[in-house]
């Protein structure tokens, strides 16, 4: 028995009924997804502090704050945003009306992560919902006590005809994925983004990716380590470096490296205290699986700074490490965790190479003093966001589409890119039935003076040939 | 390594080069691109006119001027549309630049159709090279004329490197699919554009996928019988059908179904005379197996005007169908070919119910004098793209999208649509390398600002 087939088919046909039209119902349920966060603050830091040990100030910074911004920002916009959107017309349509009309796609699966449950969860759903579509959300089963709350809390704070939330792990997920969505919102690791993908092609659905990669943060020779020190560890070592956008790994001279290190060390410690097992700011590892394989990663290359764990309390120190080598598995995978690895290039032009030899990442990071040199790695990478001289800043703005470009992903959202991402923008053109003798020239038969007609026409190019 | 995995190759280390970057080298291409139609225009027509019995006028006006004009079009505006484009900032970021920086892909595969063979397959291209990619081209091999001749004079004018040109059956088609692209854009059928998106997904590329479906053509009570008939008959019986804009079936009250029958057989008299085989100006069906297929929709249905072929010349007379039952097969699938089914429906909630009950096509069309209508059928239907009182003309509007939904397919392209399809949209955000204490508020410990519970 699929247990998912009574809960689609119902949102289907409350699609199909139009309720989720109207603006106003969709104003609703975004203020509904406000109330949900203002009502529950409490109880949801309480959550993600025991799903990830998250501190006060992450969870209101990189989770509900952000949220809380994208559900006001959508309530703002709406209207304007769900607007028909005029297009430039040429001279022969000038009698016409030719618009981009933004329409929902249907049934929306948004599947969400377990690193940021909140943020990663709510950001989407805002866009599906702005958008007009109803929504099934999958929950990431890792961060269990967020997931508790968004499956038992969050569904009475929106219409439930329009809105599920589904439970369960990769069989669970696996058997939902074999039914047919208008659209899918993955968040998650490349390996699955495959699998996604390949099930969505069945269907011929449509999907926005956010995967991850090895994000790069090369910092030049010319620069103020604290400074620089400072950024990359604030960033590196937020939710115990489970974020997708984190710098992965560091690209750097040796000489450079040897400014860095005691910077990166006075950094971790003016933030998490001499002893960073016992600050509240700093998080822990999601799991045990992860646990493990994180601590095996503290074998690679040599321990600069921290490298201890402790396995009870799923914590490792926030951890850097020298003389690393490409070929070892923490320059193979996406870290996920507090390690640090600091890689040695001899120049510029060598750490660009290094960097397109790889796969595009879905952030990438430059530090100089020298804009141009910030500009030349900008210019000679690929990478789905860009921050020069600082962290994944970049997605704080929501008048930024964040996404990521080849093995990172593929589509982008935030602010009035997830509306558009959950529409179907069909492209309308209003004609009159008036103007028949323009449009005679197109009717056989045709003759050699309707072609001499049109090629004049066309060197003359001062119409649109192509609505004769 | 094989010969399609060599030519994909070197177009990835001919893009790797960074020889695209330059506008200017992208523009050259495009002005080649252009040079190329115009110098081997009746080479174009001659092919077109070998694979579908296209005269000098359908190749022209139905293919070459919507190359010619995006051409043109994006050779304009490619210096506006590469430009860094700044967003709003906030209040902590207004001492920073924060842009969106448009980059080119990589290596963009294009796998054209054999219905608009030189259209569906060089419009893509023009807007994947101005985005700076290098270009992977796969003209269909059903219209094999144009495919032997892309392939020879591609090469002749465009970068032999970076715009390679590769023909084949299914077989090559399978290989070429193992290589990794940056994007794919696919025209043709639902079925194929599943295998396309599943190959796709073990890359992780995007695609866009111009798929088709059947698209309905609502005529209102209330609507000028005439102009709409002509304008159907026109966009249908173009290309003998073998349009996937066209207008596929015909849903209207019983009580003007005989009078479109009238209109139309009236225009199809005046485009085509009485005996369309003899005119110079109607198409053939591209290939034996079509030829069947269309023949066998009509079998068992009411034949109002036409309903002949002939399998020698694989001619299909225009065709009209009255009293047809939506159970039956020609309403099974889209039809692409010069057979036009009319469906009687009672209201316009029965047409709207009996579209919306149905896979989202490609395109839409109603006819009608009254407004409120038309806003109505557009507001509780989805499809691709919408023309009202008239045909297929949306998509040759350069400022719309063009592309499907459902099952009629997923991206778009066409003028600046195209420039992004085929761009990577990079969000940057760069800041001076300043003093840290504007920041300092960021820093853990946060005890100071925040308590625990």
């Amino acid at each position: 028995m699929d247990p998912f087939s009574d809960t689609l088919r119902r949102l289907q046909e409350a699609f199909s009924s139009g309720r989720t039209r109207p603006a106003e119902f969709r104003a609703m349920q975004l203020k509904g997804l406000r109330r949900f966060l203002q009502e529950n603050k409490q109880l949801l830091q309480e959550a993600l502090a025991q799903d990830l040990h998250k501190s006060t100030f992450e969870a209101e910074v990189s989770e509900i704050r952000i949220s809380q911004n994208e559900i006001d920002l959508a309530l703002r916009n709406l209207r304007s945003w769900m607007k028909d959107e005029k297009v430039p017309k040429n001279l022969a349509t000038q009698l016409d009306s030719a618009f981009i009309r933004k329409e929902p796609f249907g049934l929306v699966l948004i599947i969400a992560p377990w690193n940021y449950p909140l943020n990663l969860t709510l950001v989407p759903l805002v866009g599906a919902l702005a958008a007009g579509n109803c929504v099934v959300l999958k929950p990431s089963e890792f961060s269990r006590s967020t997931e508790k709350i968004l499956a038992e809390v969050l569904p009475r704070y929106l219409d439930q005809s329009c809105f599920a939330v589904v439970l369960g792990g990769p069989q669970e997920t696996g058997q939902l994925l074999e039914h047919k969505f208008d659209y899918i919102f993955f968040t998650g690791n490349p390996r699955v983004g495959r699998i996604v993908m390949a099930a969505a092609a069945k269907h011929l659905t449509p999907v926005t990716l956010e995967l991850g990669g090895k994000n790069p943060c090369y910092v030049d020779d010319d620069c103020d380590p604290q400074t620089v020190a400072n950024r990359v560890a604030w960033f590196r070592y937020f939710n115990s470096g489970q974020t997708c956008v984190a710098p992965d790994y560091v690209l750097c001279s040796p000489d450079t490296q040897e400014r860095l290190l005691p910077a990166l060390q006075s950094a971790i410690t003016r933030f998490y205290g001499e002893d960073p097992q016992s600050s509240p700011s700093l998080g822990r590892i999601i799991s045990e699986k992860h646990f493990q394989r994180l601590r095996g990663l503290l074998g690679c290359g040599r321990v600069a700074i921290g490298g201890q764990s402790d396995e009870s309390e799923r914590y490792i120190a926030p951890t850097v490490l020298v003389d690393v080598r490409e070929t070892e598995p923490v320059m193979q995978e996406e870290i996920f965790g507090p390690i640090l690895p600091i890689v040695n290039v001899r120049s510029l032009d060598e750490a660009i190479d290094f960097i397109n030899r790889r796969e595009k990442p879905l952030a990438l990071y430059a530090f100089s003093n020298s804009n141009q040199v910030v500009k030349r790695v900008l210019a000679q990478t690929s990478s789905g966001g860009f921050c020069g001289n600082d962290g994944f800043m970049h997605m704080t703005l929501a008048s930024l589409p964040f996404g990521g470009v080849g093995a990172s992903g593929m589509g982008s959202y935030h602010g009035k890119f997830s509306f558009d991402t959950f529409s179907h923008h069909r492209a309308c053109l209003l004609r009159r039935p008036g103007l028949e003798k323009i449009y005679s020239i197109r009717y056989p038969p045709y003759s050699p003076r309707n072609l001499r007609l049109l090629l004049v026409a066309m060197e003359a190019r001062s119409c649109s040939c192509t609505l004769l | 390594m094989s010969k399609i995995s060599e030519v994909v190759q070197r177009a990835r280390a001919a893009f790797s080069s960074g020889k695209t970057r330059p506008l200017q080298f992208r523009i050259q291409q495009l002005e080649a691109l252009r040079r190329m139609i115009k110098e081997h225009e009746k080479d174009i027509v001659g092919a077109l006119t070998a694979d579908l019995h296209k005269n000098e006028w359908n190749a022209y006006y139905e293919e070459v001027v919507y190359v010619l004009e995006e051409i043109e079009y994006v050779i304009k505006k490619l210096p506006e549309w590469a430009v860094d484009e700044p967003v709003e900032k906030t209040p902590q970021t207004q001492q920073d630049e924060c842009y969106i920086h448009s980059e080119p892909l990589g290596v963009v595969l294009i796998i054209g159709t054999w219905n608009y063979p030189f259209t569906v397959t060089i419009q893509p291209m023009v807007g994947a090279i101005a985005a700076g990619n290098a270009v992977v081209t796969k003209p269909s091999e059903l219209s094999e004329n144009m495919a032997n001749l892309l392939a020879t004079i591609i090469p002749q004018y465009l970068d032999r490197d970076l715009y390679p040109v590769i023909n084949g059956g299914v077989p090559e088609t399978t290989e070429m699919l193992k290589e990794r692209y940056d994007h794919i854009l696919y025209t043709g059928n639902t079925a194929v554009g599943k295998v396309i998106m599943m190959a796709a997904a073990k890359h992780l590329t995007p695609v866009t996928l111009e798929l088709g479906g059947k698209n309905p053509c609502y005529v209102d009570k209330d609507c000028d019988l005439d102009i709409a008939c002509r304008r159907i008959a026109w966009g249908k019986f173009m290309n003998s059908g073998q349009t996937c804009v066209a207008p596929d079936y015909i849903l209207c009250d019983p009580s003007i179904q005989n009078q479109i029958v009238e209109k139309l057989k009236k225009s199809l008299k005046e485009f085509y005379g009485e005996d369309a085989k003899k005119s110079r100006d109607y198409g053939r069906i591209i290939n034996s197996r079509h030829f069947q297929r269309v023949m066998g929709l009509m079998e068992g249905q009411k034949v109002a005007y036409g309903g002949t072929g002939d399998a020698a010349t694989r001619y299909i007379a225009p065709t009209i169908l009255i009293d047809v039952d939506p159970q039956s097969q020609v309403m099974q699938e889209e039809i692409f070919g010069p057979v036009m089914p009319i469906v009687c429906v009672r209201s316009l909630e029965e047409a709207i119910q009996f579209i919306s009950q149905r896979e989202k096509p490609l395109a839409l069309y109603v006819f009608s004098l009254n407004d409120k209508v038309i806003k109505k059928v557009i507001a509780e239907t989805s499809s691709g793209g919408v023309t009202a009182n008239d045909v297929i003309a949306h998509i040759s509007v350069h400022s719309l999208p063009y592309g499907g939904v459902g099952n009629s397919g997923m991206g778009s392209y066409h003028g600046k649509k195209s420039f992004e399809t085929f761009s990577h949209r990079r969000s940057c955000l760069v800041r001076p390398l300043l003093n840290d204490e504007s920041f300092k508020a960021r820093y853990p410990p946060s005890l100071a600002k925040m308590t625990r519970h």
